[in-house]
């Protein structure tokens, strides 16, 4: 049966890019420190030998708007190609094409709809910086065959915490139970409190550091039943109109089962916390 | 009022290189042809009637009034998004341009942005 080796957490924020596209000893200590991070976790997913990375990210009006927009959707293809024009104009990110491995999508497509998730599914999905960014931090050779997941943390109303929860547990047995000897590692990203387009977006100071540390907290210890409880939408977008993104995270834990988390941090920096997970055998 | 039809404007315009520029230099045209010719559609052959802006909504559009649109419940991060693009020739630099933005949007705290 499949295995996962591994899950990494990770921020997807954009702006990393232009700060990271220079050489190294012209980065500044922030970034150096947030690098540090990254490369720590591409250094474990490099050991944990995956062969398909399930890649989980919020689209962010990319590939859905509201005229349809899916709580959850599995992409199916070959071939997938990212970023899209406005990440190019403000964030200045590479055009990307990867892999993607249609057979195991397949698989947990159907799976899933038998144990009761019933991903939408797309044989044309383009990929935008919630994927991308993440690779391009902890496996930038982008060689590996993904199999993307688009949540919805961004047009109310959302799935539940408790769903994400679930998405990720049911999403874990399905893996499981994958024919061969196939290795997975999910590759997660979301964010901590955000303002997006909100008052208190580019603050210099973190957006809400009392919900921030809470939130890794409940990652470290495995307290996915106050984070269930405490993660409705009205009290995310408090801290941030983007914090839902946080919901990806529980999706994450969900997925963990047997995997301890073995790296759980909230990196300060200005504007926003970083977040960096990771779980592990 | 058409929440979704105001998003809808801004969505496509924001991830249109063509529509942005078009809106950038001639935002009430833009505004009155897209109306015309861009809103009910559904796909490349089918149109829908469900949705019409409000005197208002095509008003804060043409005017490209972000306080107006943030405050009548345009998403949030939609609405920057396409608003950065638009200001920036106006502002010195990244900063100055979202100190301004934030202190207009700011009064009006987190409206509900739900369609």
């Amino acid at each position: 049966m499949a295995r996962l080796s591994m899950i990494i957490g990770i921020t997807h924020n954009p702006f990393i890019y232009r700060l990271i596209d220079r050489p190294r000893a012209g980065w500044t200590p922030d970034t150096e420190k947030m690098m540090q991070r990254s490369d720590m976790l591409r250094d474990r997913l490099r050991q944990a030998k995956p062969d398909v990375l399930l890649t989980v990210g919020n689209d962010h009006f990319h590939q859905f708007f509201m005229d349809n927009m899916p709580a959850f959707c599995l992409g199916k293809m070959e071939v997938f190609d990212g970023i899209y024009y406005n990440e190019v104009r403000e964030f200045g990110l590479p055009l990307c094409k990867l892999p993607g491995d249609e057979k195991v999508s397949f698989e947990i497509l159907e799976g899933s709809l038998k144990r009761g998730v019933d991903f939408a599914f797309s044989n044309e999905m383009k990929i935008d910086h919630s994927i991308i960014v993440p690779l391009l931090l902890v496996r930038p050779e982008m060689d590996l065959p993904i199999v993307p997941i688009l949540t919805n943390t961004i047009a109310p109303p959302i799935p539940t915490a408790e769903r994400f929860h679930q998405v990720g547990k049911i999403l874990r047995a399905v893996i499981d139970e994958i024919p061969g000897d196939k290795r997975v590692a999910a590759v997660v990203s979301g964010h901590l409190s955000l303002d997006v387009g909100g008052p208190l977006q580019f603050d210099p100071k973190p957006m809400d550091e009392e919900f921030d540390e809470r939130a890794v907290g409940w990652i470290s210890r495995g307290d996915t039943n106050t984070a269930i409880r405490e993660c409705t939408f009205e009290r995310l977008t408090k801290s941030g109109n983007v914090t839902p993104g946080f919901l990806n995270f529980l999706l994450a834990a969900g997925m963990a089962g047997g995997l301890r988390c073995t790296y759980a941090e909230g990196l300060k920096r200005k504007g926003s916390t970083q977040p960096f997970f990771a779980w592990e055998a | 009022m058409s929440r979704y039809l105001v998003d809808k404007f801004i969505y496509r315009v924001d991830r249109n290189e063509e529509m942005l520029k078009a809106y950038m230099a001639d935002p009430a045209g833009f505004v009155a042809r897209w109306e015309k010719d861009e809103a009910g559609k559904l796909n490349e052959s089918e149109t829908t009637s469900g949705h019409n802006f409000t005197d208002e909504e095509r008003k804060a559009l043409a005017e490209r009034d972000f306080e107006k649109l943030y405050a009548m419940g345009a998403h949030g991060f939609l609405l920057w998004t396409m608003m950065l693009p638009v200001l920036e020739p106006e502002f010195p630099n990244f900063r100055a341009l979202v100190d301004f933005y934030n202190s207009k949007i700011k009064p009006y705290g987190r409206p509900d942005f739900s369609t």
